[in-house]
């Protein structure tokens, strides 16, 4: 290769590279405009259909991000050689193939002759005039403008006019969707708070407070789906992770032993655990009470030790044997004090199941309410195939009538609507009106109050019997003539006022008493 | 001989021819091309418009031999090339002797060219291909230079034989002469109507004209501007991938891979009068039309809508990319 050969090839090296840095600037920014003009169309597109997005800031860096790579790549796998920028280059700056013609015949593929020397000058002394600015300016591509533009406007949709959507469009369902679960999550939040409270649950009460937030959350209009579904889902998971902790501490007061082994998972009822507090509060009053037996509190001492069978924490079962120990020994108050012991365990065990119950409602709401968002149902139009809990069996509100009613040879023709027909009560409406009742998602737990059985005060009243034919029981008066009977029908057809009625009828009748 | 002698020989010509004749600047950078390049040319203008006067005062320029041929339908072969003719020496004994015919020259007009019969034109064949005539079994070479310049009128076609392909093929160039503006209408008037006609002197030996030749075809090409004149030349062909709408339309055939080499040895030549001693597509551009009109045969849609040749080439030159891979940034 000779000297000028060389010197060719030097000066349309850096060419190269700037028009490969060029290519790839222009990849990147193609390739951000693309990637965020597809997530403005998203947003967009959300006036009409509940489509997923993403947030501002993960768009812009997500665009950028892509054009960042996409220019990292293309600068590898799109490098422009030195005989490509030579073509580019006799063509941009008008050197009528000099260069290509120099740098071909540099780079050895036709044999050097006398007039391919001179070529090879010639495109040198040409090539080492130019400027490499001037040739391939490293300019912001348009591209990167249009996608800079598009930012902008991407940042202004989500900051104003997200959230917004076209009346009668899946879009406005789905928020309608949204807000009506959150109404009804804040009204379960605020029942189970409150029962919560009742129940010294405190981690439910605590949830509570934050499934309420959630619940008004959710009724902003300008939540997406994939946002509500977000505050859904983590709340869901707090949830979870309470539950489990509560789970944990729950399974630790278990009775430990290898006989105690085979006791089954759920061995704690709280509806259990209830009936053992109040028996060991009603056993720690006649503790106090000095008319009891020794003897007697012995028994019954006994008796709920008994009833309690496995199903007592191993700390109450230990503390109820200390207390009858004690109570052997004759230390009532040391007895007491085991039983104060022992309820304080109680307690604690029943608030950590009131807790779990409450929790595990809460996640059955957060579910149902995942479920009617991701299928953007109301919650009066669950599917059947997920009905929930408790609303399967409820009776619609308003009136009912029975089956096979208006079927009767007799009976007038049902009326089709609930604003149908002209007695109250007749209609038959299929759609509810107005925002369904909220209830409370529990298992129903009755309890029977015990009392003593004992007779109430007995009163006893005339029975009147049926009439004897022939022998009037209501004394006779005078009826009214037929005319005052017209004279309502065509007060009624023509709507006389109420204040007029009163008057007119007192004309009728002293008319139809001169007749 | 080196790029600068050549350029300045070629100016030399050119100016020299250009004292003669009026205007036709194109026409005259054209027929010294097609000489340097050792082609031939098919001049087609009316009458009138200097056509014998340019080839006489390019001969004389270059102090060649010079012939003119008037084609008439009774013309002959042996009128173009010769014949043998009975020959009788001092003892009384006869012989045959080839008497040549007009073609043996250096810069042979054949005027009117498409009114003599195909048999007779093609007489000329060999002679322009092969740059020798065959008589009687006996093969004449000619001097070189050979360059053959024909004409045809455009407008009388009544009792002419239009060329056939084949033959049109073997002219490097057509050319056309169109007819002179004002201004250069009064300079024809000053010039020939004056008492001292001006004459035209030897600015070339026919020796330059052979070292350019050779100069000519040793100037660079790079590839891509060898492939950019062949594809024009393939689109050129209705069934070629990048053939634009109209050649697909109204082109029966296309170019001959002549047209390929006529693009580069005249470009070549081009670009060395041009100062540069490789080939651009400039070089390229300017001559597609004189190398490629002749050689396209329009289809009974193309003749019946009067669809120009030159309109072909034109939009062939319009969609045909100069870099096929890659564009400019």
């Amino acid at each position: 290769m000779t000297a000028d050969s060389v010197t060719l090839l030097g000066l349309v090296r850096p060419l190269a590279v700037r028009i490969t840095a060029g290519r790839a600037l222009r990849v990147g920014a193609r390739t951000a405009k693309a990637a965020l003009g597809a997530l403005l169309a998203v947003e967009v597109g959300n006036l009409v259909l509940p489509l997923a997005t993403v947030p501002v800031s993960t768009a812009l860096t997500l665009a950028a991000a892509a054009g960042a790579i996409l220019t990292v790549i293309a600068a590898f796998l799109q490098r422009v050689d030195v005989l490509t920028a030579s073509r580019l280059l006799d063509v941009q700056m008008g050197l009528e193939e000099r260069t290509s013609t120099g740098v071909e015949i540099a780079l050895g593929r036709s044999p050097v002759t006398a007039m391919g020397r001179r070529v090879i000058a010639d495109a040198s002394a040409r090539v080492a005039a130019v400027r490499g600015k001037d040739a391939f300016p490293l300019r912001l591509p348009r591209d990167a403008v249009f996608a800079v533009g598009l930012a902008v406007v991407l940042a202004v949709w989500t900051a104003w006019l997200h959230g917004l959507t076209v009346p009668g469009t899946p879009a406005r369902r789905t928020t309608e969707v949204i807000r009506q679960e959150g109404r009804r999550l804040e009204q379960f939040a605020q029942a189970l708070q409150s029962r919560a409270r009742t129940n010294r649950a405190v981690q439910t009460r605590r949830f509570a407070g934050q499934m309420r937030e959630l619940g008004v959350g959710l009724q902003d209009r300008r939540l997406d789906r994939a946002s509500a579904l977000g505050r859904v889902n983590e709340l869901g998971r707090q949830a979870e992770a309470i539950r489990r902790e509560i789970d944990e501490r729950v399974r630790a007061s278990r009775p430990a032993g290898p006989q105690n082994a085979g006791l089954p998972e759920n061995l704690f009822r709280r509806d259990t655990v209830q009936r053992q507090i109040r028996q060991l509060r009603e056993l720690a009053s006649r503790l106090d009470d000095a008319s009891s037996s020794r003897q007697d509190l012995l028994n019954r001492l006994g008796q709920i030790a008994q009833e309690g069978g496995g199903s007592q924490p191993a700390d109450v079962q230990r503390q109820l044997q200390q207390a009858r120990e004690r109570l052997e020994r004759g230390d009532v108050p040391g007895a007491g004090q085991s039983l104060t012991q022992a309820l304080r365990e109680l307690e604690g065990l029943e608030g950590l199941l009131a807790d779990e119950e409450g929790l595990r409602n809460a996640q059955q709401q957060l579910d149902q309410s995942r479920t009617r968002i991701a299928g953007g149902t109301p919650s009066d139009q669950v599917s059947p195939e997920t009905p929930p809990a408790g609303e399967a069996s409820r009776p619609a509100p308003g009136p009912t009538r029975a089956q096979g009613e208006g079927t009767s040879p007799d009976s007038t023709p049902t009326p089709q609507g609930p604003n149908e027909g002209v007695t109250p009560g007749t209609g038959q409406g299929t759609e509810k009106l107005g925002a369904p009742t909220p209830r409370l998602e529990v298992q129903r737990t009755p309890e029977r109050v015990k009392g003593a059985q004992g007779e109430g005060d007995v009163s006893a009243s005339d029975v009147v019997g049926a009439g004897r034919p022939g022998t009037p029981r209501v004394g006779s008066s005078g009826s009214e003539p037929g005319l005052l009977r017209q004279v309502e029908t065509y007060m009624e057809r023509a709507r006389i006022p109420a204040r007029y009625r009163a008057l007119i009828r007192a004309y009728f009748q002293r008319l139809a008493q001169l007749r | 001989m080196t790029p600068e002698t050549f350029a300045g020989v070629y100016d030399r010509i050119r100016r020299e021819v250009s004292t003669v004749i009026v205007g036709h600047d194109a026409l005259i950078e054209h027929v010294i091309i097609a000489l340097l390049a050792d082609g031939h040319v098919l001049l087609e203008g009316v009458p009138g418009l200097g056509k014998t006067l340019l080839v006489k005062t390019l001969a004389q320029s270059l102090d060649l031999q010079y012939a003119r041929i008037q084609f008439t339908p009774d013309l002959m072969p042996a009128d173009i090339i010769g014949t043998n003719m009975v020959m009788q020496d001092a003892s009384g004994r006869r012989f045959f002797e080839f008497q040549r015919g007009p073609v043996f020259t250096q810069v042979l007009l054949a005027d009117e060219i498409n009114r003599a019969t195909p048999k007779t034109q093609s007489a000329l064949l060999e002679a322009m291909q092969e740059h020798m005539v065959t008589a009687a079994g006996v093969s004449y070479t000619l001097v070189e230079p050979f360059f053959v310049l024909a004409t045809q009128n455009p407008i009388e076609m009544e009792g002419t034989y239009p060329l056939p392909e084949a033959q049109l093929d073997r002219f490097l160039f057509k050319l056309t002469v169109d007819v002179p503006d004002l201004m250069q209408l009064v300079e024809i008037i000053d010039r020939t109507t004056a008492a001292d006609l001006p004459r035209v002197s030897v600015v070339a030996s026919q020796q330059d004209v052979a070292d350019m030749r050779r100069l000519a075809r040793e100037v660079e090409v790079a590839s891509h501007v060898k492939a950019y004149a062949a594809r024009l030349v393939r689109s050129t062909h209705p069934d070629a991938d990048g053939a634009p709408p109209l050649v697909r339309r109204v082109v029966r055939y296309g170019s001959s891979p002549r047209g390929a080499q006529g693009l580069i040895l005249g470009a070549k030549v081009r670009a060395l009068v041009a100062g540069r001693a490789n080939v651009s597509f400039g070089d390229i551009k300017s001559l597609a039309l004189p190398v490629l009109r002749h050689r396209l045969i329009l289809n009974f849609e193309g003749e019946a809508e009067g669809i120009q040749p030159d309109a072909i080439v034109g939009a062939v030159l319009e969609e045909t990319p100069e870099l096929e891979a890659a564009r400019t940034t």
